[in-house]
């Protein structure tokens, strides 16, 4: 039995120090089940102090103590190792503790981007419209939690759809309350008149350069006004793709062509009118779906043109996008398409 | 072919630096390249030729460090020079009509004279 007034002075000061911190506790001659209780504990280091013997040391280190002292330890030798153990033991609760304050904050961090993404979405067309000669699609698949992309797609009264796809340069976050400033400030109406889509695409640009915001934010947006009655679609374009019009018999064109980004110099935005066909599908899309601009996203449409609207883009997103390595879409996508029937 | 870019200085004097990107330059690679730029604009970067050559891809992400920096240089009488753009890239600046704010030339020399 280990008698701690037998112990040198210094050595058993240290110890009864070390003994009254609570993430220490120090141990005379322990049976094993108490020094397993601490180490099943884990957040109390415990120094033994057994009876000399290496197997009694053997046991009292196998059980979990961090260290292991005996009467018959050298004094300058017992002093480092405790001393040693006890800062050993520190750092190690330390560690675990900020790793624990970083998984804390991952989960934090987690959850509130969880709620950005819900909200975000919640900002999204609730469902397609319903006019009639006309049939809708749209696809939205972000690349994170929140998306650098998104789109609308209203009715303006009984006669014209007001859809846009907008992509906020770069990711994340950032991109993501981008997209939502833009979409507060898009204005297709001035009162009950409708503006032409160049005006609208002005005003987002004055805005953005206006607004002298940090980091340069800069958005590709391509602003579409289908007028149902006449079938024709004005649009202006900022730096985003062109869309894509095919007709019933496979033959596609590049609708417009396009402005500078938006956010990067006062601008005007040209409208582009087209008069459509009963049977001509239109597609916007994000540069998401045609991610090296070589047209694959175009071609496959045109491949997929049999199938309903819906399949058509779904099956040719699903044909083009890039994956990373975790089976995430390299870049948000979004598109939306829509078909003018022959009703 | 592995992501990275290597920047130096070309005429100190002048504030000139190329910047040689490689491969592919996304949304992981962005950040630091941005901060990088962004340091030298401090330490008197003005004028940045980027030589293209090898660049295979560029997302928005990688865009917009060149829209962010080129909003720095300007006020201080900076220009942007891209050279040896492949044809996919050239069609991202062209949709997005950045090649009416930087400069988009064919060769090296084209870019340092673009500079002058």
């Amino acid at each position: 039995m280990v008698d701690p007034s037998a112990l040198d002075p210094e050595l058993r000061r240290e110890l009864e120090a070390a003994d009254a911190c609570e993430e220490i506790a120090v141990v005379y001659d322990p049976v094993p089940e108490v020094l397993e209780a601490y180490a099943f504990e884990g957040r109390i280091g415990v120094v033994a102090v057994v009876g000399a013997g290496a197997a009694a040391e053997a046991a009292a280190l196998d059980a979990g103590a961090i260290e292991v002292l005996t009467p018959a330890t050298p004094r300058e030798l017992a002093l480092a190792r405790l001393r040693n153990a006890v800062a050993r033991f520190r750092s190690r609760l330390k560690l675990e503790r900020a790793v624990a304050d970083l998984g804390r904050e991952a989960d934090t961090n987690e959850r509130h981007l969880r709620l950005a993404a819900q909200l975000q979405r919640s900002l999204l067309p609730r469902s397609l419209p319903e006019v009639a000669g006309v049939r809708f699609s749209t696809a939205y698949l972000p690349r994170d939690f929140v998306s650098g992309d998104t789109y609308e797609l209203r009715l303006l009264g009984p006669e014209r759809v007001a859809l846009f796809t907008l992509d906020a340069v770069g990711h994340g976050v950032r991109a993501a309350l981008l997209t939502t400033l833009l979409r507060s400030l898009f204005r297709p109406l001035q009162g009950e008149q409708v503006r032409s889509p160049g005006e609208v695409l002005g005003e987002l640009n004055g805005y953005l350069l206006d607004a002298q915001l940090d980091e340069s934010p800069t958005a590709a947006f391509c602003y579409g006004l289908l007028d149902l009655p006449s079938r024709r679609l004005c649009l202006a374009n900022a730096g985003h793709p062109s869309p894509v019009r095919i007709r019933p018999n496979g033959k596609y064109e590049r609708l417009g062509g396009s402005g500078l980004l938006l956010g990067i110099d006062p601008a005007a935005y040209e409208d582009f009118e087209v008069e459509l066909e009963p049977g001509d599908r239109v597609v916007f899309f994000t540069d998401g779906a045609d991610p090296v601009y070589d047209e694959r996203f175009l071609r496959k449409l045109v491949e997929l043109r049999d199938l309903d609207l819906e399949l058509q883009v779904g099956g040719a997103l699903g044909e083009v996008i890039a994956l990373d390595e975790e089976g995430r879409p390299e870049d948000d996508v979004t598109a939306v398409a829509f078909e003018l029937t022959t009703e | 072919m592995e992501e990275t870019y290597r920047v130096q200085p070309l005429n100190q004097a002048h504030g000139t630096y190329e910047l040689a990107l490689t491969g592919r330059v996304y949304a992981d690679l962005a950040p630091g390249l941005q901060e990088e730029l962004l340091e030298l604009v401090d330490r008197g970067l003005r004028n940045l030729v980027v030589d293209a050559r090898e660049l295979e891809q560029i997302d928005s992400s990688g865009l917009n460090v060149f829209v962010h920096l080129l909003k720095r240089l300007r006020p201080l009488g900076g220009k942007i020079v891209f050279f040896g753009l492949n044809e996919n890239i050239r069609r991202v600046f062209r949709i997005t009509k950045l090649e009416t704010v930087m400069g988009v030339v064919e060769e090296r020399n084209e870019a340092l004279e673009g500079l002058a």
